[in-house]
């Protein structure tokens, strides 16, 4: 089956045809639900918060403007229900500890995680991320797995570009500092 | 490969994350529900009191006209009788509303209908394409 672009269902809802939602649904959910899960890290809340995030989008499809694209607006909905839903949690601090890994150690981490099978860079970098806080999960997520660009993250999380660029290289490297931690005695120091 | 394909590749490798099978039927069934209280509702292109005003306006007109074609004389009456109020000459003023209603009431009935039938697709063909547009 031939497959229409976002504005095309966008323009079918708007008509009335609110059918047509369920192709942007089934298109955008799983990156929807896995932004979510970032930042709130719970499978239930951020199903809740990716279902609420269609329906705010849903019901504010007629101020979509096609100033960015449908994904850019509608993840940036995302980011904002999930954010709101975190807020009403008590443990939401932000991590501003120092990022205490040199550039050689970098190097290496990132060796020994690409030594391992696909399998196990999986675990480790699942378990690397947990210990992440939400933003810097979001943030790598958004950059690394979504393909956003640095000003399209702007706008969806709305610092500033400068800042994002710092924050995901910052939190790169406390990615790797905490996959250095996971892999200490299992890999690294058989190399 | 540089560092940051490296980590692009990871974070590709582990892929999304899945919500449960029936996310989008219950994404969809809150839609629904919610279109179901609001359906889309909708406005007509022209409202009632525009409608209304409308009539009275054709109404008016006509009854005016109608009267004016009865009260003026025809044939020879009409050169003879002249009727003035305040120095208006109404006979000469209506004279060409006269001609026209005279050869209105001449058109065949086939061909009014037949102008009558494009004006109303015409006018139906606006009311689609607006609403559409809408």
């Amino acid at each position: 089956m031939e497959k229409k672009t976002d504005e095309y269902y966008i323009r079918e809802i708007l008509k009335g045809d609110s059918g047509s939602f369920s192709q942007l649904v089934e298109k955008y959910h799983h990156l929807a639900f896995s932004l979510s899960m970032k930042l709130l890290n719970q499978r239930e809340d951020a199903e809740e918060a990716a279902e609420d995030a269609f329906i705010k989008a849903y019901n504010s499809l007629s101020s979509f403007q096609n100033g960015s694209t449908f994904k850019t607006w509608f993840f940036r909905i995302v980011y904002n229900t999930s954010i709101s839903r975190l807020r009403t949690r008590k443990n939401t601090a932000v991590n501003i500890d120092e990022v205490k890994i040199s550039d050689s150690e970098v190097i290496a981490t990132e060796n020994a995680v690409d030594l391992l099978n696909a399998i196990d860079r999986q675990k480790y970098l699942k378990i690397g991320l947990e210990h992440l806080d939400y933003q810097e999960r979001a943030l790598l997520e958004m950059y690394y797995y979504d393909d956003f660009s640095m000003d399209e993250i702007s706008v969806i999380s709305g610092f500033t570009v400068t800042n994002v660029k710092v924050k995901i290289h910052r939190s790169r490297k406390r990615l790797l500092q905490e996959l250095k931690v996971v892999l200490k005695d299992e890999v690294i120091s058989i190399l | 490969m540089n560092q940051k394909d490296n980590m692009k590749e990871w974070f590709k490798e582990m892929g999304p994350e899945n919500p449960s099978p029936d996310f989008t039927l219950n994404v969809m069934k809150r839609v629904m529900s919610d279109w179901s209280i609001n359906p889309v509702k909708y406005q007509p292109i022209i409202s009632k009191r525009a409608w209304w005003t409308l009539s009275i306006i054709a109404l008016i007109i006509t009854s005016v006209l109608f009267m004016i074609h009865s009260s003026l004389p025809t044939g020879s009456e009409s050169e003879v009788l002249t009727k003035s109020y305040f120095g208006i000459d109404f006979i000469k003023l209506f004279a060409p509303i006269n001609q026209i209603i005279v050869k209105l009431n001449n058109i065949s009935p086939t061909v009014a209908i037949g102008l009558l039938a494009i004006l109303a697709l015409w006018f139906f063909d606006q009311l689609f394409d607006k609403t559409v547009k809408r």
